[in-house]
């Protein structure tokens, strides 16, 4: 049956019916604006936010600190059901599953007037993800931070983020991540919360010092990883898609980038990114974890982490963007360094992107 | 590489957000003359807006059904616009209906007129797909795009009798569920 659009397609009209109005770039800026806001996209440039985020949660990968397990209370009635779900106000979906196969935890620690409460933690092999809720006798700000040690036997932590939200007086949620190097059956962690600083408003700036230390043995829940190694080229940048790790909560994407040098001499910033569709015609948002590159930034890995994969999908049909900035901070003549405004705005005329042609993986059962 | 005018529309069927972009450069003119057409007498702040970000993102959602070249496109989009401001047209006059209570009920005649519902229309595609093409064209165009019957006549080379008669007996055709659709036009 054909739908309207396919009727529409069909009729014909002439040429002479059609007017044509003059518009602004005003308007068509706001058209586009509203549009994008639509499609909640520009995931490429997300990158830059999760550095400013990891900003704020200190987490320093440390094998001396030790926790001590204090005796715990059971928590309050909960404030918000699914924080996992909760936090994700973009609405990508990611975090959906993560819930019903978390690990309950509900350890209240009380220090100085502050309550800290670890709700719930799962933990896929690579990245432990847990939420929190924090309870306070004052105001701790918008975005206040959290100045913790965490240890995990031998594991460092490769890369951190966190997501903090003031949901009441007082009152905060938050949800942190955590990728260690190598992957791990089970895992120990303890975390060492030393103090809680609100973020600088108004120039007031009151630190919370206070011991909340919690100790928390998770199993890494099933999950199977499908090494992939295919690769992809255009003027002279390779995309690579390296591997991919499934369980039942999410699918995890390993890619990564080689950009020869006279394009990294052109531009300040090169980040790839990708979009995922399976053989049903499912789109999935990811969420970027992040990325590691060597020294010279001329290979890059990334990861970029999706809600469950569909079970019916066999093939995966992964679609690598490079977006190429100006973006960033530059220095000036007085060693101050100046912020360019922040481009969102691929439009832009001084960014660029380069479209990579679809790379089609065969999903192992 | 950036999306251009020979490789935009290939490239918004396979999502481009670029490509989309580009195309409201081109194409919101159209669009926005289309709409306004429709929708200015009624003289609603913010409809205009929300009709044309609505027209961009149907032809984001459903350009896989697009086929043709670049005149084609624009005469498409035009299509969609066009038939999207009707959409709205028929909501909001549906929605006044309600706020001015019975005074027009009682003539009968705003109760009779072109309204088709979300699910109607659903279904009146439906049945238009079980007409033969010529047919199925003159009722899109009727119904959807808001022609007027003589410049039907004129572009399939009929009489305008001709094309009353194919729409009494498309209608006749389309037996009790065309009733239940109420086919009127704007």
């Amino acid at each position: 049956m054909k739908d309207i659009y396919e009727l529409l397609n069909d009729v014909e009209i002439d040429e002479s019916d059609m007017d044509t109005m003059d518009v602004s770039e005003f308007e068509k800026e706001k058209v586009k604006e509203h549009l994008r806001k639509s499609l909640k996209k520009n995931k490429g440039w997300k990158k830059k936010s999760l550095i400013a985020v990891a900003l704020f949660c200190v987490v320093i990968g440390s094998v001396g600190a030790v926790g001590i397990t204090n005796p715990a209370y059971s928590a309050e009635i909960p404030i918000v059901g699914d924080i996992f779900r909760f936090l994700d106000n973009g609405r990508t979906g990611v975090y959906d599953k993560y819930k019903e196969n978390a690990n309950e935890i509900n350890i209240t620690k009380e220090s100085n007037g502050v309550a800290i409460t670890i709700k719930d933690a799962i933990f896929d092999g690579k990245t432990i993800t847990y939420t929190y809720e924090i309870k306070s006798d004052k105001d701790l700000g918008k975005n206040p931070r959290t100045d913790m040690y965490n240890s995990m036997h031998n594991n460092k932590v490769m890369r951190a983020s966190c997501h903090i939200e003031k949901i009441d007086k007082n009152t905060y949620i938050g949800r942190e991540n955590m990728t260690i190097y190598e992957d791990q059956n089970e895992i120990n962690f303890k975390l060492n919360i030393t103090k809680i600083e609100p973020l600088k408003e108004n120039g007031e700036n009151i630190v919370v010092n206070g011991k909340w230390n919690f100790d928390i043995n998770l199993k890494a829940i099933e999950n199977k990883k499908q090494i992939i190694n295919k690769e992809t080229e255009k003027d002279g940048v390779k995309a690579s898609i390296d591997s991919i790790s499934k369980s039942q909560i999410s699918f995890v994407v390993n890619y990564s980038q080689r950009v020869p040098k006279e394009v990294l001499d052109k531009w300040s910033h090169v980040y790839l990114d990708i979009q995922v569709k399976d053989d049903l015609g499912n789109i999935y948002e990811g969420e970027d974890d992040g990325g590691e590159g060597d020294g010279d930034g001329k290979y890059t890995t990334w990861t970029t982490k999706f809600g469950k994969l569909n079970d019916n999908a066999t093939k995966l049909r992964i679609s690598p963007i490079m977006f190429l900035s100006h973006g960033g901070a530059s220095i000036d003549g007085n060693v101050d360094r100046t912020p360019i405004k922040r481009t969102t705005d691929f439009v832009d005329p001084r960014n660029e992107v380069i479209i990579f042609d679809d790379i089609v993986v065969d999903l192992e059962k | 590489m950036r999306c251009t005018e020979k490789n935009c529309i290939s490239r918004l069927k396979k999502g481009k957000e670029d490509a989309l972009e580009f195309i409201v450069d081109k194409y919101l003119g159209v669009v926005k003359s289309a709409v306004c057409k429709v929708l200015l007498p009624l003289e609603r702040d913010g409809i205009i807006d929300e009709c044309i970000n609505d027209v961009f993102l149907s032809v984001w959602n459903n350009a896989d059904k697009f086929n043709g070249e670049e005149l084609d496109f624009k005469k498409w989009i035009y299509k969609i616009a066009k038939f999207k401001a009707i959409d709205y047209y028929r909501k909001e006059i549906k929605n006044s209906d309600v706020s001015l209570e019975d005074k027009e009920i009682s003539t009968n005649k705003l109760v009779e007129e072109e309204i088709i519902s979300v699910e109607d229309r659903n279904e009146l595609i439906e049945l238009i797909n079980t007409l033969e093409p010529l047919d199925r064209d003159i009722f899109t165009m009727k119904f959807f795009l808001g022609a007027k019957t003589d410049d039907i006549a004129k572009r399939f080379g009929l009489s305008r009798a001709a094309i009353d008669n194919r729409i009494y007996r498309g209608k006749k055709k389309l037996g009790k569920e065309a009733t239940r659709v109420k086919l009127e036009v704007v």
